[in-house]
């Protein structure tokens, strides 16, 4: 390597002109020859690989990881602008700290949400009690009962207090609506229903309750003659009472009162007696009973009209 | 004017198009998927016909039976009270048509004398055929029983097969 072709690196801007000749003057005009420039010059281009390549490879891996973080960083500021994939991020993140929290720090949670659950519970508690009161108060006011009476006496022998019967008696019940329906053929001979709405399937669901009898009947019924009489959905149930011609179907909402399937059966049994040569050949015509209407809707209406217990 | 309600019941070995059938002819609200289920879907469908000199409302309660090669006890249940009934065969398997037989005497066993029609169901393709007309006729002749060539995908003689049952169920 001769020293002529070396080039020194500026210092303050200036070449270093102990060691090398300043850089010779270019032709203007671009049509004479011109001599290399230091810039170009291969043996230069070497030095400073020499001195400035570990810095040169340097700044390289901060520019690749720059541009790398700024991927990452759009990648991000993507996620955050778009609320659902946000979500799906930190939903399971937060899902677990919380998981973690109430697990390592039962009492803290308890204490930091009960001024929220605890006025909640209160409160549906205080109206469930409220409710209650009000419905033994109303019972206890009413006047003396024959049927009260007989069944006070039974609950005392069976040793169930008044107050436990009351209590009993006092569950939250109400019918929603009522189908008779024709034993054999599934077809609807009357419906009633306290819903707003009324529903026009009611026929349909009255051939389908009757489908879901018979497929009990003979699925679990083992050659036995039993009945379905209940079907429970969440906090509703259809309470089922058969007769031989015909049979009655209650929804409703709550737990049934001691006398509501007596009632139910009474009826149905009223209704039968009184229609029985029509539903013994049943033609598909409905109309005669209409005149059973009266009586639907008086069960229709048990869950205020019933008769005390205590 | 009266208004009657029937059970009608349709009948027919597994695929021959009974779902179709009422599917073509009523507006359902409830899903097929409880012929799978219990063995059984109910729909509705209401039509004009004559009663005794009147013109009456005709409330169809159709009982769409699953399918199957043997006569279960379930299906016999389901068979109750039923007015009348749709035999359906399907014109491209000729094995359908024989079993129709076995259901009306299943029928007849449960009900008693019931009103039926046979429905020959795919009429829409010819090509496929692998039963006769004239073998379907001498069915439903066996049957005393009308009988129509339908098709459940374009509609043919589906209205006019259910209208003429209900005309019969109420004469």
């Amino acid at each position: 390597m001769e020293r002529d072709n070396l080039s020194a690196p500026a210092v303050n801007g200036r070449y270093d002109n102990e060691i090398l000749p300043p850089p010779p003057a270019t032709d203007e005009t671009g049509e004479g020859t011109v001599a290399p420039t230091i810039a170009d010059d291969p043996a230069m281009e070497l030095l400073r690989d020499l001195i400035f390549g570990e810095y040169r490879q340097q700044i390289a891996r901060m520019r690749a990881e720059v541009q790398e973080l700024q991927g990452v960083l759009d990648a991000l500021e993507a996620q955050i602008n778009d609320k659902e994939a946000l979500v799906n991020t930190i939903t399971p993140v937060i899902a677990d700290a919380i998981r973690t929290n109430i697990r390592e720090s039962q009492s803290e949670m308890v204490d930091a949400l009960y001024p929220i659950m605890g006025k909640l519970v209160q409160r549906s508690v205080t109206e469930a009690m409220r409710e209650l009161a009000q419905r033994i108060d109303r019972q206890m006011r009413r006047t003396f009962n024959f049927k009260d009476l007989v069944q006070r006496v039974k609950a005392r022998v069976q040793g169930i207090s008044d107050a436990e019967m009351a209590l009993r008696n006092a569950l939250p019940f109400q019918v929603r609506e009522l189908f008779l329906i024709h034993r054999e053929s599934g077809l609807l001979l009357l419906h009633t229903s306290n819903q707003l709405e009324e529903g026009s399937d009611s026929d349909i669901i009255g051939s389908m309750l009757t489908a879901i009898r018979d497929f009990a009947e003979d699925a679990f019924g083992r050659g036995e003659k039993v009945e379905l009489n209940q079907i429970q959905y969440g906090d509703q149930s259809i309470l089922i009472e058969v007769a031989y011609l015909v049979y009655i179907a209650a929804v409703v909402q709550g737990i049934e009162p001691p006398y509501f399937r007596e009632q139910m059966r009474e009826t149905m049994i009223t209704i039968e007696h009184h229609h029985a040569e029509i539903l013994r050949e049943y033609n598909g015509d409905a109309e005669p009973f209409m005149a059973s209407a009266g009586a639907f809707a008086a069960l229709l209406a048990y869950d205020t009209e019933r008769v005390a217990v205590v | 004017m009266k208004t009657f309600s029937k059970k009608i019941c349709l009948l027919g070995d597994f695929a021959v198009g009974k779902t179709s059938l009422v599917r073509r002819f009523v507006h359902n609200r409830f899903d097929d998927q409880y012929i799978s289920t219990i063995g059984v879907k109910v729909s509705r469908k209401t039509v004009m016909a004559p009663a005794n000199g009147e013109v009456a409302e005709l409330t169809m309660m159709l009982w769409d039976l699953a399918g199957s090669q043997e006569f279960s006890t379930v299906t016999a249940s389901y068979l109750r009270g039923a007015a009348g009934a749709i035999l359906v065969c399907d014109l491209t398997r000729a094995d359908t048509l024989p079993s129709l037989q076995r259901y009306a005497d299943d029928l007849r066993k449960v009900c008693g004398p019931i009103q039926l029609i046979v429905a020959a169901n795919k009429n829409d393709i010819p090509e496929q055929h692998l039963l006769t007309a004239d073998q379907v006729a001498a069915m439903a002749r066996t049957l005393q029983a009308p009988h129509f060539f339908t098709s459940a995908k374009v509609g043919n003689e589906v209205d006019d097969m259910f209208r003429l049952l209900g005309k019969q169920l109420l004469d």
